[in-house]
């Protein structure tokens, strides 16, 4: 081989591989996802003191802090955040302090559009509305937030391919320093199907985004500021004592989560639940809402950690529930599907998952501020173990003792549910078989029609009615949604329900009705959560059945 | 020699074009369109085309692979992340030290615990001192990993309180990870070590040794360990790979921000920057390791240095 091939060779091997290790102290990039969301039933404006949100009251007397600051608090999280650019507030662990560093233009507070960076907006007309920002608002690096920005933000979100919920969404452009003007495609039927563009997305400094990687480094409008922050492991934020929402005046006129009440707040990420139980039983810290249903005795009354721990329960705004897969031979016979749901006693099942499910008695979950209590009374399959009447519909469906494929979370909860679900449909003589996946393969799985039969799944949303989102007709090219269903009168049902004038429990009960006259879904359990919290913490508050620690009040006795 | 490290350094960028194009492959034909996982199942199909034209996955595969090699290879770039949003190398940068800081202390301690071990047995073959070094060798090798983390946290976190349970927070937290990551390798290394010295330990030239009346000392360190170490060397090799992979499994238990669990939310999540870099990375790695082994064994066994030195000679 010739000589001087080989030096150049070498040469080229070793500045390849300085350059890769130079390379190691690169540059950021940004642009990700963002969930979904149809519909809401819309009532407007900037609003009143907002405390319709809930509060999960602890049983210790106190009146909680009101002039100093709770000093530091440690949280544990169960998963990673992995990314804190503006974008997926809801997804992962982010929806315990997202909202504490950005804000958006608009809160949801029970259905209800709150101002949060808007201080009023106009509807011009149909298809035009003017939203205006207050004009005192900064940013933790002292950017002064303009209409400009707001532009800047709507359209980052939108053209970074991550505008799920921008079906009305035409433009946004700037009307003078402190009011932007949007145009819709065509007339909103409420302010809910606004919801991903006005009350979803973040607006920050376009400054402040070219100086920072927001993924590692955020900055945002919000009262906290996130002082340091390793992914995969520990993330610190702590109170702006400059925040702009400090002013009474303003304070009073939006939702009450954006007044801080803790100085630190330290997030600790603890896969593990035994490790987080460890944690807690040595003091390293304070709130943590995924211990497991045999350990969580241990930190209630007459526990052997009860000296500084409380069990709060709080409901959460999820809901499991069973959906057929429209697509499939057996998912689209509606005889097997209800033969399937009088199967199922979801009271065991809801037992079996462990923790604190509620067993649902209709459709939804009593979380939910435009659920009705009353439709517990009346009979439906959710509410009716009944194997005969199962039989019944089993001799009148198409099922001849083939094998269903269930697929579900890989979650111990799920999996747990799964296990009892199939011993009950065997009972009747339905055999299925048991697949558990991570979400990432079960979202991959539910999107081909095959290789699936019916789905064990987790849904939630601000609203009982947004809940339903999932069942429109907008997924896919072919106009189904995403259990493979395509039908028009649903859509219509549920249209009706999002609309303003008619976004009432009546015409929710409506769609209801259809959906479980047509066998579309079975509600499992209402999903609560069990917040192991330091006895320090008075009063849990809970965004969107989130608990917020930064809101929450504390005795600092 | 050097004509040999050259010729290994050429192979190795075969070897390396080989594995991006596999991995690139694999990772193309692997369900599940990352567009959608990243966006959720109720994301429109409008929506989802937008975001797989963002990512550059609405291309053909020759286009997609062509683009994937010519940022790798000739712009060293690596991309990225889709999840984490921040360059896979700047992120790897700053998990590598961690994992590494895990990996090569465990593979020091299971080295030297693992060899003393694996001799003590030999030269003690039959006795009581063998059986139990192998009862305490069998015990390591079939403890699983999360286990003995939870043993250890259990013992030393919550009962002692001696070190932390997880974080990174200060050199103590390291100290668990490193224990229970090294207790496989120690085990390995004992058995492997004993078997090499039992088949040097009555060898012609250890009775040779003995009968000129060298201590007994002297024949395991001078005659029988230098022949019994080439196959620790291999698996030292093999074990240097994942040094740098990383354990996900330690990593996760220990809340460790390292390599393996960014592999693995990688490959869950379908980031394909971070799995396509992550083996690249590894395939230089392991290559350099390979190579870094044959040469360990040129420099132990003159027999192996012999043949280089002839290969030399008959060019």
């Amino acid at each position: 081989m010739n000589r001087n091939f080989l030096t150049k060779s070498l040469a080229v091997i070793l500045a390849g591989a300085m350059t890769v290790s130079m390379a190691a102290c690169g540059s950021l990039t940004t642009g990700s996802s963002d969930s979904t969301g149809n519909t809401a039933a819309a009532e407007t404006a900037a609003s009143d003191s907002g405390t319709a949100v809930s509060e999960a009251t602890v049983s210790a007397s106190s009146s909680g802090s009101t002039g100093s600051l709770y000093p530091e608090i440690t949280v544990a999280l169960p998963s990673d955040w992995k990314d804190l650019s503006p974008v997926n507030l809801n997804q992962d662990s982010k929806p315990y302090f997202m909202f504490n560093i950005y804000e958006t233009l608009f809160d949801i507070v029970d259905g209800k559009f709150v101002g949060n960076l808007a201080e009023s907006y106009t509807n011009v007309d149909d298809k035009t509305m003017d939203v205006t920002i207050y004009d005192c608002i900064y940013d933790s690096d002292g950017n002064h937030i303009t209409a400009d920005d707001v532009v800047n933000s709507i359209n980052w979100v939108h053209d970074s391919g991550n505008a799920i919920g921008y079906d009305y969404f035409e433009s946004v452009e700037k009307k003078d320093d402190y009011t932007v003007e949007f145009h819709w495609t065509k007339k909103p039927m409420s302010m809910g199907v606004l919801e991903q563009i006005i009350a979803r997305a973040a607006i920050f400094s376009t400054k402040a985004q070219g100086e920072h990687n927001f993924a590692t480094d955020p900055v945002g409008t919000g009262d906290y500021k996130v002082t340091k922050c390793t992914t995969g492991s520990s993330m610190t934020m702590e109170a702006r004592s400059d925040y702009w929402g400090n002013d009474p005046a303003i304070a009073a006129k939006r939702a009450p989560y954006h007044t801080a009440t803790v100085q630190k707040i330290n997030f600790q990420i603890i896969s593990e639940s035994a490790q987080a139980a460890i944690a807690l039983e040595t003091n390293k810290i304070d709130v943590c809402s995924y211990i497991t249903a045999d350990t969580l005795p241990e930190f209630q009354e007459g526990g052997q950690y009860a000296g500084n721990y409380q069990v709060i329960e709080a409901m959460a705004s999820d809901y499991y529930q069973i959906n057929p897969n429209g697509g499939s031979k057996f998912g689209s016979d509606e005889n097997l599907m209800k033969a399937i749901y009088y199967a199922l006693d979801n009271t065991s099942i809801a037992k079996a998952m462990g923790g604190s499910y509620i067993p649902a008695k209709a459709y939804g979950s009593s979380f939910f501020y435009d659920y009705d209590k009353s439709w517990e009374s009346e009979s439906n399959y959710i509410n009716t173990y009944d194997p005969a009447k199962a039989k019944e519909f089993l001799s009148k469906s198409n099922y001849k003792g083939e094998t269903l494929q269930m697929i579900g979370l890989s979650t111990e909860a799920v999996k747990n549910a799964m296990q009892m679900i199939q011993v009950q449909l065997l009972q009747v003589g339905i055999n299925v078989n048991i697949n558990a996946y991570d979400q990432n393969t079960m979202e991959a799985t539910m999107g081909s029609k095959d290789g699936w039969d019916f789905v064990v799944s987790l849904t939630g949303g601000p609203s009982l009615v947004k809940s339903l989102g999932g069942y429109g007709n907008t997924i896919n090219a072919d106009n189904n949604n995403k259990y493979w269903v395509s039908d028009d009168q649903l859509q219509s049902l549920l249209d009706t329900a999002n609309t303003d004038g008619t976004n009432d429990q009546e015409h929710l009960k409506a769609a209801l009705d259809y959906i479980m006259d047509k066998g579309y879904g079975y509600v499992i359990a209402d999903a609560s959560s069990s917040i192991v919290a330091t006895k320090k913490l008075t009063k849990m508050f809970m965004r969107e059945g989130y608990y917020t620690v930064a809101a929450s009040t504390y005795s600092n006795n | 020699m050097a004509r040999y490290i050259i010729k290994r350094l050429l192979i190795m960028v075969v070897i390396v074009w080989c594995a991006a194009i596999v991995v690139f492959t694999l990772m193309y034909l692997a369900p599940g369109d990352p567009a959608r996982i990243l966006l959720g199942s109720e994301a429109d199909d409008n929506v989802i085309q937008m975001k797989r034209v963002a990512l550059g996955i609405d291309k053909p595969y020759l286009m997609q692979l062509g683009i994937f090699m010519y940022k790798t290879f000739v712009k060293f770039d690596f991309g990225t992340s889709w999840v984490y949003n921040v360059p896979v190398m700047s992120e790897l940068a700053e998990r590598l030290p961690r994992t590494i800081l895990i990996g090569f202390s465990a593979m020091i301690l299971n080295v030297a615990i693992g060899v003393f071990l694996g001799i003590k047995a030999a030269i003690h073959e039959g006795k009581w001192q063998d059986s139990t070094i192998m009862i305490i060798a069998m015990a390591f090798i079939s403890a699983p990993d999360f286990w003995v983390a939870l043993m250890l946290i259990i013992l030393f976190a919550q009962k002692l309180g001696w070190l932390p349970a997880y974080g990174i927070e200060s050199w103590k937290s390291y100290v668990l990870p490193i224990i229970c990551s090294c207790f496989g390798g120690i085990a390995v290394n004992a058995r492997q070590s004993r078997s090499a010295m039992l088949e040097v330990i009555r060898a012609d030239y250890i009775t040779t040794a003995r009968a000129k009346g060298q201590k007994e000392d002297v024949i395991v360190r001078k005659h029988m360990l230098p022949n019994a170490l080439m196959p620790v060397i291999t698996s030292l090799g093999n074990g240097l790979t994942s040094i740098v992979a990383g354990s996900p499994i330690i990593e996760t238990v220990f809340v460790i921000p390292g390599v393996g669990a960014y592999l693995l939310t990688g490959l869950n999540s379908r980031d394909l920057p971070v799995v396509r870099s992550c083996v690249v990375f590894l395939a230089i790695f392991s290559s350099i390791a390979m190579l870094l082994t044959d040469l360990a064994y040129a420099f132990l066994d003159p027999r192996i240095k012999a043949q280089y030195a002839s290969g030399r000679r008959t060019r």
